[in-house]
């Protein structure tokens, strides 16, 4: 009898581990599904278009308009234009993310590798509107912070990082300029 | 041997009742949240958050993964009509409203998978620039009606259409983009569509 107690003990305690190890694991598994998810695709369409030498990281990577072939992220919405970047600053200092003003909606969001919404800012903030966006990414150790607004400086542990840019599509006729302005922005590592 | 043979049993045990409670507990966080309805709507508003203890961004990982936070958009999902009836794509529907409190606003209709339909229609969604009002206020904005169904309403009606072709059961979305600050604090507050169900019969 006091075999089978610990016995089911032990399990119990087994059961307990899986529930608290899937805690602290998804939010980190899932984002790293979504960039394998998403580089594999950049690579694959980088490859169909005879492109050498193509790194899905550091670098905007633009999604076509949303339609029925959209596969990649569920319930996208086929009113907003997607751009992301996979940031990856492991080797250097930090990331610079920046967009010229916009005329529309706009908003660019940064998210740590354990899903975390760090930092999200739209296009009708004064401090993008005025002259243009400017992001800093850097490691959460930082010590020394640059002089600059605080809020515009998104503090990243591990130094891998996706940032999400989205448009408001108005009309299917929009797309090309919507696609022209998001060409302008830039993220790259420093 | 026989001790090592029973410590490789413990280990095997041990390991499956690992992965059982990491099952449980994906089951439980999927269908999990701090729901908030509003009719047929449901939110939830830790969605896009910063998160604070593993349990939650365990469950916005499943549930909400890269959306913004309520400070930016809400979003607002719907599989039942607003008696309560799932959604089916042999039924036909009207959703009626008005715009709802937010800068920018869009309704999207999905199939059970969470993609868009291969609905045959090419259009899947509706706006704050594309509904059609028959009507406005001073304020530009106005009530609306969006008729869902797998063929396109009666011809004295003029309904916006987004088809369901396709769908054995469907599901919609409502963004609320830049809302305005009495929804950010109580996302339960707004006065959203209703979906009425017209009938399940073939159209006309």
């Amino acid at each position: 009898m006091r075999q089978v107690v610990m016995l089911l003990a032990f399990i119990a305690a087994g059961v307990l581990c899986g529930r608290m190890l899937f805690d602290q694991a998804a939010p980190h598994v899932a984002m790293r599904l979504a960039v394998i998810k998403l580089a594999s695709s950049a690579e694959s369409d980088a490859a169909a278009q005879g492109a050498e030498n193509f790194s899905p990281y550091n670098r905007f990577l633009h999604a076509p308009m949303i339609d029925e072939t959209s596969r990649q992220i569920v319930r996208p919405a086929p009113d907003l234009v997607y751009s992301v970047c996979l940031v990856n600053f492991e080797e250097q200092s930090g990331a610079r993310i920046s967009a010229p003003p916009s005329d529309d909606y706009a908003s660019m969001s940064v998210y740590a590798m354990n899903s975390d919404n760090i930092l999200t800012i739209n296009s009708l903030d004064p401090r993008w509107r005025s002259d243009g966006l400017e992001l800093l990414l850097l490691r959460a150790d930082t010590g020394r912070l640059p002089d600059m607004d605080r809020d515009m400086i998104a503090p990243v542990k591990g130094a891998r990082a996706i940032v999400l840019q989205r448009r408001i599509l108005r009309s299917p006729g929009g797309f090309a300029a919507i696609d022209a302005a998001r060409q302008l922005t830039v993220c790259e590592t420093f | 041997m026989r001790v090592m043979r029973t410590i490789a049993s413990l280990l095997v045990l041990f390991v499956l009742a690992t992965a059982a409670g990491m099952f449980w507990r994906a089951s439980e966080l999927r269908g999990m949240s701090e729901r908030v309805e509003v009719g047929p709507w449901v939110t939830d508003p830790d969605i896009g958050a910063p998160s604070a203890s593993p349990a939650l961004r365990a469950r916005v990982a499943l549930n909400g993964l890269l959306a913004m936070s309520r400070q930016e958009a809400i979003y607002y999902n719907a599989e039942t009509d607003s008696d309560g009836a799932p959604l089916r794509g042999d039924c036909r529907y009207l959703v009626q409203g008005s715009d709802p409190p937010a800068r920018w606003w869009s309704i999207t209709l999905y199939g059970q998978d969470g993609y868009l339909l291969r609905n045959g229609q090419g259009r899947h969604s509706l706006s704050a620039d594309t509904v059609s009002r028959p009507y406005v206020r001073d304020d530009g904005k106005g009530p609306w009606d969006i008729y869902i169904g797998p063929d396109g309403p009666p011809d004295d009606k003029a309904w916006d259409w987004v088809s369901s072709r396709g769908a054995e059961a469907f599901a919609l979305t409502l963004r609320l983009y830049g809302p305005e600050p009495s929804v950010m604090n109580d996302v339960g507050s707004p006065v959203l569509p209703t979906i009425r169900v017209l009938g399940c019969e073939a159209a006309r």
